[in-house]
Parts: C-alpha cells; sequence; structure tokens
C-alpha cells in the first residue's frame, strides 16, 4: 500500500478527556489525513475512546513519549506513509497549523519541517522557567550540531519518508523531541522551521515542572552529549 | 611484613558464612531464580573476604604489592569494587532489557493493531 499521504501520529497517555476533540478537530481541518492514536499503556477510558474515534494502536505498557511516537513512524513505514506527524494528545498542537508544516514539507523544503512557537512568539509561551530550560537545550544543540533550533522540545514535526525510515530504527525513548534533533543531524536529514501558534494543554500536567525541570535539563544535556559522543565512537 | 594470623573465631565465622551463603546461592541457581554468571558473580562477595581470612599470608603479600599499608583497606577496596561491577553489570542488562521490553512492546501493539479493521 502506497499512500502519498499524511499520518497524523498522537500518542496518547490518560487523554481521554482531550482526544475528542482534537480527532474531531483534526477530521474538519485535514479530511485527507490519516490519523493513528497510540495509546501507551493509559489507566483511564484513552482506549476505549480511541477506538470509537478511529484507528488505534494499544501498546501493551508504558513506553514513555518516545517508544510511542516510533511506534507510529514504525507503523507510517509499513503501510508505507509519505508523510507523518506527531501531534500530541494533550491538544497543545492546534490541527490547523499542521497545513503550513506540510505545505512545507511537501515543497521538499527539509526532511523534518517543525513547527517553532518562538519565532513569531505569538499564542502559548509556556512559563518562565521552561523557556529557560528550552533556550539552555537550544544553546546546547546549537554548540553540537551548529543549527539554531529556536524550539527543540517541540514535537509538532512533520516528516519525509526519509525521516521516518530513521526514525522507525533509531529514535530516541528518553527526551526524544532534542535528542532526535541531533540523530536527524547524524544521519544526513535536514530540519527546517516554520512560525506556528501552539495552545496551553487541555488536561493533564506537564512533566517539565519545579525540581524536575532542573533534572530534566541536567539529563537532556547528558543525552545530547552523550548522542553525540555515540557517533564519533 | 608481619603476618597477623586470624583467630580461630574469626575464620569459624567467616567459613560458616561462606557455606551458608555459597548453599543459598546454589540453591537459588538450581531452582533457576538466578543464572550460572550471577552465581558466579554473588558468590565473590563471600570467596573474596574469606581468601583473606583463609590465606593471610597471600592477603599481606597483596596489600604489599599494593602499597597498602593494612590488608583490611584492600579487601574493603576489592569489595567496593565488586559490588560496582555487580551494579554495572546490573545496569547493562536493565537497559538491554529495557530496549527489549520497548521493541516487543511496539510489536504486539502494530500485530493486534493490524489484526482488527483499519477503518
Amino acid at each position: 500500500m502506497n499512500r502519498d499521504q499524511l499520518l497524523v501520529i498522537i500518542p496518547a497517555f490518560n487523554e481521554a478527556k482531550s482526544l475528542p476533540q482534537l480527532i474531531s478537530e483534526l477530521k474538519r481541518e485535514l479530511p485527507e489525513a490519516d490519523e493513528l492514536i497510540v495509546d501507551d499503556g493509559s489507566t483511564d477510558e484513552t482506549y476505549e475512546v480511541a477506538r470509537r474515534l478511529g484507528r488505534v494502536i494499544k501498546l501493551p505498557c508504558n513506553l514513555g513519549i518516545g517508544g510511542a511516537v516510533q511506534t507510529g513512524f514504525k507503523y507510517a513505514k509499513h503501510h508505507g506513509y509519505r508523510w507523518c506527524i506527531q501531534v500530541d494528545g494533550d491538544g497543545q498542537h492546534p490541527p490547523g497549523e499542521i497545513l503550513k508544516l506540510w505545505k512545507a514539507a511537501r515543497a521538499g523544503e527539509a526532511n523534518i519541517v517543525a513547527g517553532s512557537r518562538f519565532i513569531n512568539k505569538s499564542g502559548f509561551q509556556s512559563t518562565w522557567l521552561r523557556r529557560a530550560g528550552i533556550q539552555w537545550i537550544r544553546g546546547i544543540i546549537k554548540f553540537i550540531t551548529h543549527w539554531d533550533i529556536t524550539d527543540p522540545t517541540s514535537g509538532f514535526r512533520v516528516m519525509d519518508e526519509k525521516a521516518i525510515a530513521v526514525f522507525a530504527a533509531d529514535y530516541p525513548l528518553d527526551y526524544p523531541e532534542p535528542v532526535s534533533i541531533v540523530i536527524a543531524q547524524k544521519r544526513g536529514l535536514t530540519v527546517k522551521e516554520i512560525p506556528v501558534t501552539m495552545r496551553a494543554r487541555e488536561a493533564g500536567t506537564s512533566t517539565f515542572a519545579g525540581a524536575k525541570a532542573l533534572s530534566y535539563m541536567f539529563r537532556v544535556s547528558c543525552y545530547l552529549f552523550l548522542m553525540r559522543m555515540r557517533g564519533r565512537a | 611484613m608481619t603476618v597477623v594470623y586470624p583467630q580461630s573465631q574469626t575464620i569459624a565465622v567467616v567459613v560458616a558464612f561462606l557455606v551458608v551463603y555459597l548453599a543459598y546461592l546454589l540453591r537459588r541457581a538450581v531452582q533457576h531464580r538466578i543464572d550460572l554468571y550471577d552465581f558466579f558473580l554473588l558468590s565473590t562477595v563471600a570467596i573474596f573476604p574469606a581468601g583473606f581470612v583463609l590465606f593471610p599470608e597471600l592477603a599481606f603479600q597483596g596489600s604489599h604489592v599494593m602499597g597498602v599499608e593494612f590488608p583490611f583497606i584492600l579487601l574493603l577496596s576489592g569489595l567496593i569494587l565488586i559490588l560496582f561491577f555487580v551494579c554495572l553489570s546490573l545496569i547493562l542488562r536493565l537497559n538491554r532489557m529495557k530496549r527489549d521490553l520497548t521493541k516487543i512492546a511496539q510489536e504486539v501493539g502494530l500485530r493486534t493493531s493490524s489484526q482488527r479493521p483499519l477503518d
């Protein structure tokens, strides 16, 4: 099956409340796209809700965002999708913005077209602590790759066939968004950022809060350098 | 170099621990609760101190070669090294299991989803 179509991968962990609105928005804004909900071992009714809404993969246990998204990449590769995009199940990524990213990807501007909320600085900008953390990670990625990625923690990215194949085989399970940028460079992929507007999450809590934020930044930094060294070893 | 021989009570306690601990590990290994690699790795925790007590001359010679004044420092360092090696081995195995578990979970998810109608 060769689909010149876009697969929207929606990793969902306990997102039963926000999924119906997200899927109805997606069907309205992108009727030509296919949606795939990856239920990452949820303990609420996410799977039952997802089954009513469309196609769903139920993971037998919680793998985290990296494992869930990689499952989507494997599905996209297996079913011959030319494009895929990750849209968070918490409603932070407005479906209306996908077309912008997809248009740039179809024009062949890059293998990965990422949405950045910090280019035009419109919409939800997150807390100052998270922004500081993102700036730190941006600096490290710039130091390692010489790429200036303004929103390295954004998972709102359209990927082409080449990127799908790379990430279906090798996608980081921990801190996937920033670490995958380093992998992308090592594997010869190109990345382009497009300004998008994001929203605040509709339900659930961010893991990037309080003392966890410092721990997150430290561990991400270590991972980024380790990924860089992995390429040299 | 003055070799100080351990007292008979010390030898009795260490040997008793060695026998009981090795018997316990061997039982676990026979029951397939731990594999042979775990058995050898964990048994060094008892064999290493027992070697120091049963062969004090060797312990003193070893500490002399290493430039350590007291053999018990060598014993402690050795035990810490063994502990570190056990931890390292566990971490490596845990990481490999995490990667395997991820692959298996993804495969199970993909296979069970493909058995259902997609649309």
